[in-house]
């Protein structure tokens, strides 16, 4: 009996025992009130061009704060960067989105407080207007940054070495941030961020045909898909495989084989096909992605055929384009011996192909036959050019042109060029001399310039020879 | 029974403990290893001809990728392969297979295979399957493919690798590639091809994207010049045929 009874006291003991066994802890601490911290930053996101001071400076709040001290801590990347109250760093950081953790830790209790910081840096150089010119001399490529600050020599000053030769072009692309900039004796890559050199004709164009220098100016362009990258340099077609970040280098092809004479342009159309101008032949000719092989472009029926254009092309520029950047719209000048025409090529939704677009002599547009620069707007159906210092607007589906700005005598248009997102802005280059300067015109309703006057006026370039956005590609 | 009780409520006591996690032990695995895309473990074969090199050479290495699976070792370790069912190559005459010491930390290595330029070799493709034999240190290592991720491609490790040698100036099996950019093959062509480009292994792993494509433009262009100076360049069949790319 004595047995049986211990045996029930000990196997009741084991159950309470297993009960118990992970038991929460008793919450019998006594609270006292204690220094509680907060970081009460209405601010918690930067951004900053690279290599600018980063200056953060917390708010903190205590509600007892006689007798604490706190020790600070900067956090990016698990690695600590700063130890102070306040942060104060140059950023050297490749552009991007960083997080910084900033903890402050009361040294009286170890009790912390976090707050989490968001960096954006750009380049020092993102967005804004490159200005190609040519000062006592010498090419350079110049920046208006898209908050209007001038960089007279970017390139010089982030590579400390000079870059000889006359300035042909600039194209720009923002897939991977990189630039080509070509002068008549080497074309550059430069990463468009920092505008360190990233290679020159040695590793780009290795096969180029015919020894440097260009005897026109090349142009740079890549397929809509962004797979496969064009030169046409001296009426030559060169390709390759563009590479998914700056850095990433793809030597150009030889020059394309064929009978051909390539007007300085490139006109991707679809993913796939991307259409080029024999001016030679005077017709197009296409290559499809991942092909080396320049081939005509079929017969077209409506408003042209595509294969037997008969027409010299003069200039280009684009229309309208898809999100995509694929089914873009490209507006061509041409010329034969009876005049000039607007021609362009647009996308056949029900078909999927390129169509003929446009096709009509320019009428009614004073000196038409003289003008040297276009450019076509992305919104309406609307074109500029110019001629000396005059400068026209053609109304395509109306046919006719009317000047609508004159700069001053001795004033010379070099280039102009639509801001592309908006066409909104038109961004002319004009030589006075040798000495370049550079104006922004907002674009009003009817397609003239508001109050028929500049918005603003950049001056203290070289001789122009081309603006170009700093932008994505296409 | 009370003992058992008491023995019981000890237990109790100690009942939660962590447990010791236990580790694999065994011998280390070597494998073949390639990317997926290769084919290597599948269908694709890997040929080398003595016909296709730049110099006349009486012998010449083909590297092997391995991979080991198991520990890192802080000692050199042997490997050894051995050949498999399908091989006509004979060892010793067509090829020799030896005992080779990779070095200490490695996980990733190039097994050297031997070839040797022999007689038959002039007239004949021979045959090596290989797979990795036992050695005191490694028997053969686990098999499969690796999981994809956005920026690495899938590998496998598998056991038996094909290999085809000869002296002839046979299509190499990594002419399936080429052949829409570069054309069919002739042993006129890929002549032609040695000269222009001074290079004798066109597999796309050696010629890469670029090469793939930039290389027949440059074919392209050299043969216009060659043809317009010397007439065509002509395939060395029994029809001399002229050679031509896409």
């Amino acid at each position: 009996m004595m047995y049986l009874k211990h045996i029930f006291k000990l196997s009741m003991i084991a159950a309470i025992m297993l009960t118990f066994a992970c038991s929460k802890d008793n919450n019998l601490s006594k609270y006292e009130p204690i220094n509680d911290i907060k970081i009460t930053d209405a601010t918690t996101s930067f951004t900053i061009p690279q290599l600018d001071s980063l200056i953060i400076t917390p708010t903190l709040t205590e509600t007892m704060p006689e007798g604490d001290s706190f020790t600070y801590s900067w956090t990016m990347d698990s690695k600590v960067i700063a130890q102070s109250k306040n942060l104060r760093i140059k950023v050297t950081l490749s552009p991007g989105t960083y997080l910084i953790t900033y903890k402050v830790t009361s040294n009286k209790n170890g009790i912390y407080a976090l707050q989490r910081y968001t960096i954006v840096v750009n380049g020092v150089y993102p967005n804004g207007w490159y200005i190609v010119n040519s000062k006592d001399g010498k090419g350079r490529v110049s920046l208006i940054r898209s908050d209007d600050v001038i960089f007279e020599n970017p390139m010089e000053v982030a590579n400390n070495k000079t870059y000889p030769g006359k300035p042909l072009a600039l194209y720009n692309f923002g897939k991977g941030g990189f630039f080509y900039y070509f002068t008549d004796q080497n074309v550059y890559r430069f990463n468009m961020n920092d505008w360190l050199e990233l290679g020159d004709k040695s590793s780009i164009l290795p096969n180029l045909a015919t020894p440097l220098p260009f005897k026109s100016t090349p142009v740079f362009i890549l397929n809509a898909s962004r797979f496969d990258q064009f030169i046409v340099a001296d009426g030559g077609l060169y390709a390759g495989i563009s590479g998914s970040t700056s850095e990433d280098i793809s030597p150009f092809s030889q020059r394309i084989p064929g009978d051909y004479d390539l007007f300085p342009g490139v006109f991707p159309n679809t993913y796939d096909i991307t259409y080029f101008y024999d001016n030679a032949n005077m017709r197009f000719m296409r290559m499809g992605i991942f092909s080396r092989i320049l081939e005509d472009a079929p017969g077209t029926t409506g408003s042209f055929d595509m294969a037997n254009v008969g027409r010299k092309m003069i200039a280009h520029d684009r229309g309208i384009s898809t999100l995509f950047g694929e089914e873009i719209e490209w507006y061509f000048i041409m010329e034969d011996n009876n005049g000039r025409y607007l021609m362009s090529l647009t996308y056949d939704e029900n078909f999927f192909n390129t169509k003929p677009g446009v096709n009509q002599k320019m009428v009614n547009s004073p000196e038409i036959a003289s003008a040297t620069n276009f450019a076509t707007s992305s919104i309406v159906k609307q074109l500029y050019y110019t001629v000396g210092n005059r400068v026209y607007l053609y109304d395509i589906i109306g046919n006719s042109s009317r000047l609508i700005y004159t700069f001053p005598a001795g004033y010379v248009i070099k280039d102009i060029e639509l801001l592309r997102s908006t066409s909104k802005q038109l961004v002319i280059g004009v030589n006075n001399g040798s000495v370049g300067e550079v104006y922004y015109f907002d674009i009003d309703i009817r397609g003239e310039f508001s109050n028929n006057t500049y918005a603003k006026k950049f001056t203290g370039f070289g001789e122009i020879v081309q603006v170009a956005q700093a932008r994505q590609n296409l | 029974m009370k003992y058992l009780l008491y023995v019981t409520l000890v237990f109790s006591l100690f009942s939660c403990k962590k447990e010791a996690v236990e580790t694999y032990q065994g011998k280390d695995g070597v494998s073949f290893f390639a990317y997926t895309y290769q084919q290597l473990h599948t269908t694709a074969t890997r040929s080398y001809s003595f016909a296709f090199q730049k110099t006349v050479k009486t012998r010449d290495t083909m590297y092997i990728p391995m991979r080991l699976t198991g520990k890192l070792s802080d000692q050199p370790r042997t490997v050894l392969l051995k050949t498999a069912e399908g091989t006509t190559a004979t060892a010793g005459v067509d090829f020799e297979l030896k005992e080779v010491t990779i070095p200490p930390g490695v996980s990733m290595f190039n097994y050297p295979l031997i070839l040797i330029n022999s007689v038959g070799m002039a007239s004949n493709v021979y045959k090596i399957v290989l797979e990795p034999a036992e050695t005191k240190d490694f028997t053969l290592g686990t098999l499969g493919q690796t999981p994809r991720t956005t920026t690495v491609q899938t590998e496998e490790n598998f056991r038996y690798l094909k290999i085809e040698v000869s002296n002839m100036y046979n299509r190499p099996a990594y002419w399936d590639v080429l052949e829409g950019d570069f054309g069919e093959f002739s042993a006129g062509k890929y002549k032609f091809m040695v000269k222009v480009l001074d290079i004798t292994d066109f597999s796309y792993e050696n010629i890469g994207l670029d090469g793939y494509l930039n290389f027949p433009v440059t074919l392209r262009n050299a043969l216009a010049a060659y043809e317009a100076a010397n007439g065509p360049w002509l395939d060395e069949n029994e029809n001399s045929q002229p050679i031509s790319f896409p």
